[in-house]
């Protein structure tokens, strides 16, 4: 990912701030966010493939979030330190770290393989899917766009393959 | 020379699809509370006793001895981190010995299938029907998006792991081994040594396995890890065909051979370093031996299994119990 600031450089530093409410969130070069005086505790997110932990302490070195799962009680603080959550609502109270995190370690990709008995067919969830799309394009979330598109022409065209051979 | 399984036993170690899962109502092991997971471990001991397919034996790691755990580590049973995680952390053996579940450890549950000679479609088979069973008795963490959830993100999606241990002494003595893990970390596969690979005592072992399980489904990751074990496969054949035709290299093999057959005292690094050797032999046809047996005291020779069985913890009392034990078996 480009830094956000001078999108020239590869971004290295997280940065998290919420004032008055409002949270904004940005990934810079070290050389901007020395610039913007937040410092880079180190250069470089280094080897995706070691771990999640090296990554996040770099994405959560800077999170100034104290944010706290109501469900298990852990911090982002701690989440970010030891790259994992503390129960299933934790992808919820910090979906927003999460959802920059998870791609880097796994790209931009929704589940594909098995689902659990509790979750309904796929086919039930496409007019939920196609809402979830337009409004991810409304609000020019583009990735999430992109995400979502396949996951319903992928739903369309497995409806179509199977058409009256699964009979279950 | 493959079995009915399509299992080449002259490279391939063992073979092992583990599973994560969470239960919805329950924070993840590292929040749980110790009344909630007492509940759990009650409420999964329930549904294992109803399964149809298999009967299972249950641990309370905390009943479990250090040295028995550690033995447990070897035989790859359970996680190192697992075998530390006494509280809350319970072992469910499979009757069949196939399967196994670690309730608690980083994830609540962690449903392994391991064999020797089967291959991954039906440890899969295996795994997948008991993850349907828990399944129909308790709701699992689970996100559209995201798969199932697991406490750490790298896990989520499918949360499989599939690998295959492989006994690739050829490609390391070519020190071709860095050529391979980068080229097939490109394809989304990690490679590591297990036992101080890279160094003189190496077992030459080495685990392949799924680097990612978000956004690939579980017939696809069986597919690449077996392609990427074929490939692999045709790889150290064409290396020890190139490196164990001459006779002097074929000594050496006999006489690593020779002196476990007749060792009073040996290390745990001359027995690795030796053990590869003598698989290898066996793998070029140079020598009788069953691989799986072998594959077996080689375990066995592990510190805390030959403690499990008698050896006192001095290095030196270990090291002479592992040469009876090498000699017991191999003179046999």
């Amino acid at each position: 990912m480009l830094c956000e600031n001078c999108k020239k450089n590869a971004a290295t530093t997280y940065f998290k701030q919420t004032v008055n409410g409002n949270t904004r969130e940005v990934f810079l070069c070290s050389e901007c966010a020395a610039k913007l005086g937040l410092g880079d505790p180190m250069s470089g997110f280094g080897n995706f493939g070691m771990g999640f932990g090296m990554m996040s302490d770099l994405l959560g070195a800077m999170t100034q979030s104290s944010s706290v799962c109501p469900t298990c009680g852990m911090s982002l603080n701690e989440v970010s330190k030891s790259g994992r959550v503390g129960c299933a609502d934790c992808y919820d109270s910090f979906r927003d770290y999460l959802r920059r995190l998870i791609p880097r370690i796994s790209g931009n990709k929704a589940h594909a393989g098995k689902t659990p008995r509790s979750v309904k067919p796929a086919a039930d969830d496409l007019g939920s899917l196609r809402k979830q799309l337009e409004e991810a394009i409304k609000s020019e979330n583009f990735e999430e766009a992109t995400v979502l598109r396949d996951k319903i022409r992928e739903i369309e065209q497995k409806n179509r393959s199977g058409n009256g051979s699964d009979a279950k | 020379m493959k079995n009915q399984n399509g299992i080449d036993p002259k490279i391939v170690v063992s073979s092992r699809i583990r599973l994560a899962r969470n239960l919805k109502q329950y924070p993840f092991p590292s929040r749980i509370s110790e009344e909630d997971a007492e509940k759990m471990k009650k409420q999964l001991r329930e549904v294992f006793r109803s399964y149809p397919e298999e009967e299972f034996d249950f641990l309370d790691m905390e009943n479990v001895t250090s040295v028995q755990a550690g033995a447990m580590v070897e035989e790859h049973l359970i996680s190192p981190e697992f075998a530390r995680r006494k509280k809350n952390a319970a072992l469910v053996l499979g009757r069949k010995k196939c399967l196994s579940v670690m309730i608690n450890e980083e994830d609540h549950l962690r449903i392994q299938a391991m064999s020797a000679d089967s291959d991954l479609e039906e440890l899969y088979r295996r795994a997948n029907a008991l993850d349907d069973h828990i399944d129909a008795y308790c709701e699992y963490a689970f996100s559209e998006k995201y798969g199932y959830l697991t406490a750490c993100p790298t896990n989520l999606g499918t949360a499989m792991r599939a690998s295959v241990m492989l006994h690739l002494p050829a490609l390391t003595e070519r020190g071709l081994m860095d050529r391979v893990i980068q080229s097939v970390s490109q394809l989304g596969v990690t490679v590591r040594g297990i036992y101080g690979e890279g160094t003189q005592a190496g077992a030459s072992l080495y685990q392949v396995s799924n680097a990612a399980s978000l956004g690939i489904g579980e017939t696809e990751t069986l597919q690449l890890i077996r392609k990427v074990v074929a490939q692999i496969c045709e790889a150290e054949q064409q290396a020890r065909g190139q490196l164990y035709s001459d006779l002097a290299s074929q000594d050496e093999l006999f006489r690593a051979y020779g002196i476990l057959k007749e060792c009073r005292m040996i290390s745990s690094a001359e027995f690795r370093s030796l053990y590869s050797k003598v698989r290898l032999a066996a793998g070029l046809g140079l020598l009788t031996l069953n691989t799986a047996e072998l594959d077996r005291l080689f375990t066995e020779c592990q510190p805390y299994n030959l403690m499990l069985a008698g050896a006192s913890e001095g290095e030196a009392q270990r090291d002479r119990k592992r040469a009876d034990l090498i000699r017991e078996r191999l003179n046999a």
